[in-house]
């Protein structure tokens, strides 16, 4: 078998071979998501003017909609 | 596509509803992916939660750019921080090694009827993949089944990509000779 033969061979394998997906526990997610809520998290729509000394790339993808109104100071 | 459209618009804005019916609609997908690089059901059940947590932390980041596709893309986004969580996974195990013995073929699977063009069942297949020592098994399921490049998989892992073509290189020999082995096995019977 050529390496070709041997991809879509484990490629289809990945997709059709069949796992047992049934009893998602919702349960434990809704308790992840409500213990990582009780931290104060920062506003979707936060808008801020400006941050001492910190780098365009380091702000959060997040906040990709207010990078305009950021600017160093200096 | 509304619906959809509906849905992800009320996981982003963090709606318990939306995000149980979004949940349970791709646990599967999600857990199929994770099992592929888990040595145990348990492993992949809970590396697949820790995603999900994840892809609701993070939702209001993913972007709708182009509505007919908004599926495809948001598969792909789903399944790399289902990848990455299972990397964490690895990396914290590495760490701290349990004892967890890879999984037999048992309850995990359906059912036996699925053959493969090759003869084999499906679930043999991806048992050979999970078979192969952990760094083998990690950079053929990237570069072979999902499509990273050589460079993005030495990215990922944090290793060089000369490693990651060896691993793979390993990874398909190791692959290649347990076919040729299962496959004697049978024509023996």
């Amino acid at each position: 078998m050529n390496e070709d033969e041997l991809g879509i061979l484990f490629r289809q394998a990945a997709e059709k071979y069949p796992l047992n997906t049934e009893h998602p526990d919702w349960n434990k997610i809704v308790h992840a998501l409500d213990s990582h809520e009780s931290v104060p998290v920062v506003p979707f729509h936060f808008s801020f003017t400006c941050i001492n000394g910190m780098e365009m790339e380091s702000i959060p993808a997040l906040f990709g909609k207010n990078k305009s109104v950021l600017r160093k100071i200096k | 596509l509304e619906k959809l459209l509906q849905i992800i618009t009320g996981c982003a804005v963090q709606d318990r509803k939306c995000q149980k019916i979004f949940y349970e609609h791709y646990y599967g997908t999600c857990l199929k992916v994770a099992f592929r690089y888990m040595d145990t059901y348990e492993q992949a059940v809970e590396v697949t939660n820790d995603g999900f947590v994840k892809i609701f932390r993070n939702f209001n980041r993913f972007e709708i750019r182009d509505r007919e596709r908004m599926e495809i893309v948001m598969l792909g986004w789903m399944r790399r921080i289902v990848i990455n969580a299972a990397i964490d996974y690895r990396r914290r195990e590495k760490n701290h090694p349990a004892t967890a013995e890879l999984s037999q073929i048992g309850s995990e699977y359906k059912d036996n009827s699925q053959l493969s063009d090759n003869g084999l069942l499906f679930k043999e297949l991806i048992c050979l993949i999970r078979e192969l020592p952990p760094v083998y098994r990690l950079v053929f399921n990237l570069h072979v089944i999902e499509g990273y490049s050589h460079p993005e998989i030495a990215k990922m892992l944090g290793i060089m990509v000369g490693t990651s073509k060896s691993n793979l290189f390993k990874a398909k020999a190791h692959l290649q000779q347990k076919l040729i082995f299962e496959k004697t096995a049978e024509a023996a019977l």
